[in-house]
């Protein structure tokens, strides 16, 4: 082998620099998905499948029922495919609004059938960020949004996270935090709105 | 209770609504350019929520999943319309995307209503969720009822009989070799009392979709079973009280139809009731015939 070609795969052995950055974007593979590419697919999933997979986790919080979900939203991502627009937003956000839709939907479909304990809940959204193997920059990146989060007010962060990784209703954000119905919402627009300017509009 | 639509927004974007509540908000979004703004704004803020949350997953979960959109059919591309709207356009009725995204309208991301689900799952995580047992299973499940579309709701899965994982692999392996040769709807026929029974076959593999069924009493489940000159041989359970289901069935070998009786829970080596409703397989295959 010649050097330089040894240097090469060396460069590809490397974290963060196979994926992501320098390969194609989510909206190229999703275009050629929707061409009936399964090794495009294949490659949008490595690139979304830790979000789709840790976000619907977090809220289904059942590792079984995540693979569950994690497949429902991969299999509707390939089905919805064609019919993409990108003119409409990013493919990432597309997928993550499905995702998060569809494990909340989950959680509130087992709700009869489970004690909603408030402590519980408090617990696990205050839960630490679990030992993701991140990659430096996105690690830069989560740490800022981290940042962005607790910069916000103890209601604002709460009534947001008990609604966003909980999947609870603003109504029932509202008994758990023993808030008027109207301050949540308040709460969760400033919240949402301070967290979009600190992050200085990024996404 | 109505609330104003103007004021749920954000509650919108974190899908903290309820249905009525996220109907409320998306009929307001086609009329208020002010709040559809504001809504991309905000669902921008919830992408980095999610980002933080990513977890690689389990690293079987990508074969299965290969596995089954190697057996599903994609939606055809939608007749281009007017691109140039601003995003406030509805999804159509085929709750297809259409922005959905960042108008957090209801799009894809709205699963369809889940049934309860069945009564066997354990207790879970710490939130006391329930696990489904048979996991695995119920995804090929969702193969199914996308193969089947024939108005057979996808989503609504339920566990099928407690089958080894290698088993359920094997299945899918059959799926894919069978991809190219279409799955066709072969038949469809009605339950006494109430509710369908759907099927698709091609090969060695039959896709079997049960919907509305009538409720049982206790400690009564669904059978579904493959009938042919060598006899009966189960083919799956309804789970708990669910009243759909939807199978994956390898190895239909010489099978004549596909039949469902009630049985008592945990199912029966033989039927014991007469069916309540059977699909004849129409497509008998020569080769490759292996008796499960
Ligand atoms: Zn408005």
């Amino acid at each position: 082998m010649e050097a330089d070609q040894i240097q090469a795969a060396a460069l590809r052995a490397l974290p963060g620099t196979g994926d992501g950055v320098c390969g194609p974007t989510p909206e190229t593979l999703l275009a050629r998905t929707g061409r009936g590419d399964t090794d495009a697919f294949g490659a949008l999933y490595d690139q979304l499948a830790a979000r789709v997979y840790g976000l619907v986790r977090r809220v289904v919080r059942d590792p079984a029922q995540a693979e569950e979900v994690t497949q429902e939203v991969f299999v509707g991502v390939w089905q919805e495919a064609p019919r993409f627009d990108p003119a409409r937003g990013s493919v990432t956000g597309w997928v993550s609004t499905m995702a998060h839709r569809r494990a909340v939907d989950r959680v509130r479909s087992v709700e009869a059938q489970r004690a909603r304990d408030v402590r519980v809940a408090a617990r696990s959204t205050a839960r630490p960020h679990d030992q993701v193997a991140e990659q430096v920059e996105t690690r830069l990146e989560h740490e800022r949004i981290r940042g962005c989060l607790g910069d916000l007010t103890a209601t604002q962060r709460e009534s947001i996270t008990l609604a966003y990784y909980s999947g609870y209703t603003y109504r029932e954000v509202a008994e758990l935090l023993e808030l008027p119905v109207g301050t949540v919402k308040t709460r969760m627009r400033d919240g949402l709105s301070r967290l979009s300017d600190c992050m200085g509009g990024r996404s | 209770m109505t609330a104003n639509a103007h004021s749920l927004v954000a509650a919108r974007a974190l899908d903290a609504v309820d249905q009525a509540d996220a109907a409320l908000v998306d009929a307001h979004l086609e009329q208020c350019e002010f709040c559809a703004d504001e809504l991309v704004r905000l669902s921008a803020a919830t992408e980095h929520l999610a980002a933080i949350a990513a977890e690689q997953p389990p690293p079987g979960l990508r074969a299965d999943i290969l596995a089954v959109i190697g057996m599903t059919p994609q939606f055809r591309p939608r007749v281009p319309t007017d691109r140039a709207a601003p995003p406030t356009g509805r999804p159509d009725q085929t709750g297809q995307h259409d922005g959905s995204a960042r108008l957090g309208q209801a799009g894809l991301g709205r699963a369809r209503p889940t049934p309860g689900l069945p009564g066997r799952g354990r207790q879970g995580g710490p939130g006391g969720r329930r696990r489904r047992p048979g996991a695995r299973h119920a995804l090929v499940g969702v193969a199914a009822a996308a193969v089947l579309a024939a108005g057979a709701a996808l989503g609504t899965v339920t566990i099928n009989q407690r089958a080894e994982l290698a088993d359920t692999r094997a299945q899918v392996t059959d799926a894919q070799a069978l991809a190219a040769s279409a799955l066709t709807v072969a038949d469809s026929a009605p339950v006494a009392g109430g509710g369908q029974l759907t099927m698709a076959n091609a090969g060695n593999l039959a896709v079997v979709s049960a919907r509305d069924l009538p409720p049982l009493d206790a400690g009564k489940v669904y059978q579904l079973w493959l009938l042919g000159p060598a006899g009966a041989r189960s083919a799956g359970l309804t789970a708990g009280n669910s009243r759909s289901a939807d199978w994956v069935v390898g190895n239909v070998g010489d099978a004549e139809k596909v039949a469902l009786t009630v049985e008592p829970a945990g199912g029966s080596a033989q039927p014991t009731t007469d069916p309540v409703g059977a699909v004849a397989l129409k497509a008998h295959q020569s080769a490759g015939r292996k008796q499960g």
